[in-house]
């Protein structure tokens, strides 16, 4: 049984024994140059696998771009093994500091055998057009779908906005599944109201 | 789909309130329902999942413990349910909770056949997971993972 989410301040997998609850090993994602709690991941929001190959692990998340102050963000992805071996960790990093680039879910598409993740972000490289419409809602969250290959290549990518209008795109946390080839998710919008 | 509310809009008042709903592949909506957070007090559902025959588990705070319930995903029928209190309780000596994701209903225990819920949350800044029968309701176990050392690089 693996717990996936956050511990000791940084993204964390911990393996149980379900039967006596005794840890196997702990994965704690950490930094190469910087002491903790700088991170290459902070949080894993949500994992996807293989119905056909339990042996990989696709998770999903963030980091805290300066983890005291936790005021912004770059999404983050990464593969590792279920015996606890880390595969690759992407950051989406962006020049800009300001940004709230947050990955929020992810499922795995057996129809063509590829990962797909949710990001909701507010970076303009990660935001086509942006410059469109970035003085309206330059500050509010747009959806990314992103495919990625389990080898780690990244495919296609899809941004979903409101263009000129200045509302936030938020995705469910877990909400997300394919299937024959569709993707189903939840998600709400923030800034504007509903007349009752 | 489930989380919490606090649109006067959906629920009936601008506090927290639990939610959940279903809706079929073609977003045709089934049933919706939200917890009331005085009379059934459950204020949010963080987790949420389906055991192997298809019943769906949500993990969330009702009364601010965390609460386990199993719904029919059917029609929504709430067909168990159960808090979780640490031993020694008082009105006025209680730990903060926080739940999210973590919840799994196993059916058929491999050691011993029975079922079982597994679940993890944060009490008092500790991670807990527990082990919970769910024909009985006898947490087989509860353990407390504690951060011993502070971070370092």
């Amino acid at each position: 049984m693996f717990l996936l989410g956050q511990f000791n301040q940084r993204a964390s997998v911990i393996k149980f024994d379900k039967n006596n609850a005794e840890a196997d090993w702990k994965l704690e994602i950490k930094s190469s140059t910087d002491v903790a709690p700088k991170t290459e991941m902070s949080e894993i929001y949500a994992y996807a696998q293989s119905s056909k190959d339990y042996n990989w692990i696709y998770g999903c998340g963030y980091k805290w771009v300066e983890p005291l102050q936790e005021t912004h963000r770059n999404a983050v992805t990464m593969k590792m093994s279920t015996d606890g071996e880390l595969q690759f960790v992407h950051v989406w990093a962006n020049a800009k500091i300001d940004s709230r680039d947050t990955c929020r879910a992810a499922a795995y598409d057996e129809s063509r055998e590829e990962i797909v993740y949710l990001f909701e972000v507010t970076s303009s490289t990660l935001r086509p057009n942006y410059n469109q419409y970035q003085k309206a809602s330059g500050q509010n969250s747009d959806l990314l779908i992103v495919r990625m290959s389990p080898g780690g290549t990244f495919g296609k990518a899809v941004n979903v906005n409101y263009e000129g209008a200045a509302i936030d795109f938020i995705v469910g946390g877990g909400s997300f599944f394919v299937a024959d080839g569709v993707y189903f998710f939840g998600s709400y919008s923030y800034g504007y109201h509903t007349q009752v | 789909m489930a989380g919490n509310t606090t649109s006067e809009d959906y629920a009936p008042a601008a506090s927290d309130h639990a939610f959940l709903y279903a809706v079929d592949l073609e977003g045709n909506w089934v049933y919706g329902k939200f917890f009331y957070n005085v009379s059934f007090a459950i204020s949010s559902i963080s987790g949420c999942t389906r055991n192997s025959e298809g019943s769906a588990v949500f993990l969330g705070m009702g009364n601010s413990v965390p609460i386990i319930m199993e719904v029919n995903p059917v029609d929504g029928q709430v067909t168990k349910f159960l808090s979780l209190e640490k031993v020694g309780t008082t009105t006025t000596l209680m730990p903060w909770y926080a739940t999210y994701g973590a919840i799994h209903h196993d059916l058929l225990d491999p050691i011993d056949g029975k079922p079982y819920y597994y679940a993890s949350f944060i009490m008092d800044d500790a991670l807990i997971l527990v082990k919970i029968n769910t024909e009985s309701l006898e947490v087989k176990y509860a353990h407390e993972y504690i951060v011993t050392n502070p971070p370092s690089g």
